[in-house]
C-alpha cells in the first residue's frame, strides 16, 4: 500500500482522488476500528459507528486546519460519532442494579481463564451497560474530567461519577473471577 | 482537561492494554473492521453532487415540451360557434286609424298566411312559430291584440267602450 503524508492524504481527498481515499482508510481504519469498539456494545455496532465516521472524515476534510495530527483529528470524529449513536438509545446512562444479569452472560470457564490480553479486556468492556462503559472510556481511557463527561453526555456530575464507580466494581468483580479461575 | 483524573489500578490496566496495540492488525482479525464498511463508505462519498445532473435536465425539458405541446393543442384548435339563431324579422303592426265611424266595426285583421302561398314568399319572410302573426290569424278570432307599446283598443261589446261611447254622446 502506497504511504502518504497527512497532507498528502488531505489535498487528495480533497481533490476527490479516489487512490487517497482508499489510502485513507488503510491508515486509519484499524486504529479507530480498535477505538470504537471500546464504546459499542458488540462489532456489528462499531462497524456501523466506523462506516458512520469515515463518512463525516471525507465530508469535512475541508475543516482540517492541519495544526495537529490528521490522526487525532479523526478520533475525535470517530468518539463524537460514537456518542451520536449512544445518545439515540433512549437513557443509556442508567444504573444497572442486578449484577446476577449481567455476570450470566460470561461462560465462565472459557473467558476468566483467560490471560487479559487486549481483545479479552475489549470483551469484558462490552459487556458494560452502555452508560457505565461510556464514562469508564471517557475517564480511565480518554482521560477526561467528570465536568466534561457531564457536558459531554447531557448527564450530571454526580451521575457521572456514580456511573464510572459502578463500572469499575463490575470490572473488578469480572477480573477477581478471571484471576481466580 | 480541567483537572487530572484520579486513576485506579483498574484504569491503568485498561489503558495501558488498550492504548499500547501494536500498529499492525491482530492475526486473528478481531480489530480489522470487515470490508462491507469501507465499501458502504465508498458509495456514501461517491453519490453524485446535489444539483442539476443530466438526468433532472432531461426530465425538465421533457416536462416543458409537453407543457408546450398542451398549450398549443389548447389554443390552437377552432372554437366552436354558437348555433345560429333564427332571424326574428319585426312584424309590421297594422296601424289602427282613430275613427269615429269604424270604432264599433272590428278591427281589420290581416290576412292569414295560408298554405296555399307560395313557397318564395315563405322563404323570404320566415315566420317564427307562435308569432303574433300567427296568433292574430287564427279563425274566430277577429279582435286585435294589443302589442306591448302600443295603443290599446278596447273591445268593442266591454263596458268600459259603452261607457265611453254614452260619455261622447
Amino acid at each position: 500500500m502506497q504511504s502518504f503524508s497527512d497532507q498528502e492524504l488531505v489535498s487528495g481527498v480533497l481533490q476527490g482522488s479516489s487512490t487517497h481515499q482508499t489510502a485513507l482508510y488503510r491508515q486509519f481504519s484499524v486504529p479507530m476500528f480498535r477505538v470504537l469498539l471500546r464504546y459499542a456494545k458488540d462489532r456489528a455496532e462499531a462497524e456501523d459507528m466506523l462506516q458512520d465516521g469515515f463518512v463525516r472524515v471525507y465530508r469535512d476534510m475541508g475543516q482540517f486546519r492541519g495544526e495537529g495530527a490528521l490522526g487525532g483529528w479523526i478520533r475525535r470524529i470517530m468518539v463524537n460519532t460514537a456518542l451520536s449513536h449512544l445518545r439515540k438509545q433512549r437513557d443509556f446512562v442508567r444504573d444497572v442494579p442486578d449484577f446476577n444479569v449481567f455476570e450470566s452472560k460470561f461462560h465462565t470457564e472459557e473467558d476468566f481463564a483467560s490471560n487479559l490480553d487486549a481483545q479479552t479486556l475489549m470483551s469484558y468492556l462490552q459487556r458494560l451497560p452502555p452508560g457505565y462503559r461510556t464514562v469508564f472510556n471517557f475517564y480511565a481511557i480518554e482521560g477526561f474530567s467528570h465536568e466534561e463527561i457531564a457536558e459531554q453526555l447531557g448527564i450530571s456530575i454526580g451521575t457521572s461519577k456514580s456511573q464510572l464507580f459502578k463500572a469499575r466494581e463490575f470490572l473488578k468483580k469480572i477480573l477477581n473471577k478471571s484471576f481466580i479461575s | 482537561m480541567t483537572e487530572q483524573p484520579a486513576q485506579s489500578p483498574i484504569d491503568d490496566l485498561f489503558r495501558k492494554t488498550l492504548e499500547n496495540l501494536p500498529d499492525s492488525p491482530a492475526e486473528s482479525g478481531w480489530d480489522t473492521p470487515s470490508e462491507r464498511v469501507w465499501q458502504h463508505v465508498q458509495s456514501n462519498i461517491s453519490q453524485p453532487k446535489k444539483g442539476w445532473g443530466t438526468q433532472s435536465l432531461v426530465l425538465m425539458a421533457a416536462l416543458v415540451v409537453t407543457i408546450a405541446a398542451g398549450l398549443y393543442w389548447m389554443f390552437s384548435r377552432p372554437t366552436e360557434t354558437p348555433a345560429a339563431e333564427p332571424v326574428v324579422t319585426p312584424i309590421e303592426q297594422p296601424v289602427v286609424a282613430p275613427s269615429t265611424s269604424s270604432e264599433n266595426q272590428p278591427v281589420a285583421s290581416p290576412k292569414p298566411s295560408t298554405s296555399t302561398g307560395s313557397a318564395k314568399d315563405t322563404q323570404s319572410k320566415p315566420t317564427p312559430r307562435n308569432s303574433t302573426e300567427e296568433q292574430k290569424a287564427k279563425p274566430g278570432d277577429n279582435t286585435a291584440q294589443p302589442l306591448p307599446g302600443s295603443k290599446s283598443t278596447l273591445p268593442p261589446n266591454s263596458t268600459e267602450a259603452q261607457k265611453k261611447k254614452g260619455e261622447k254622446n
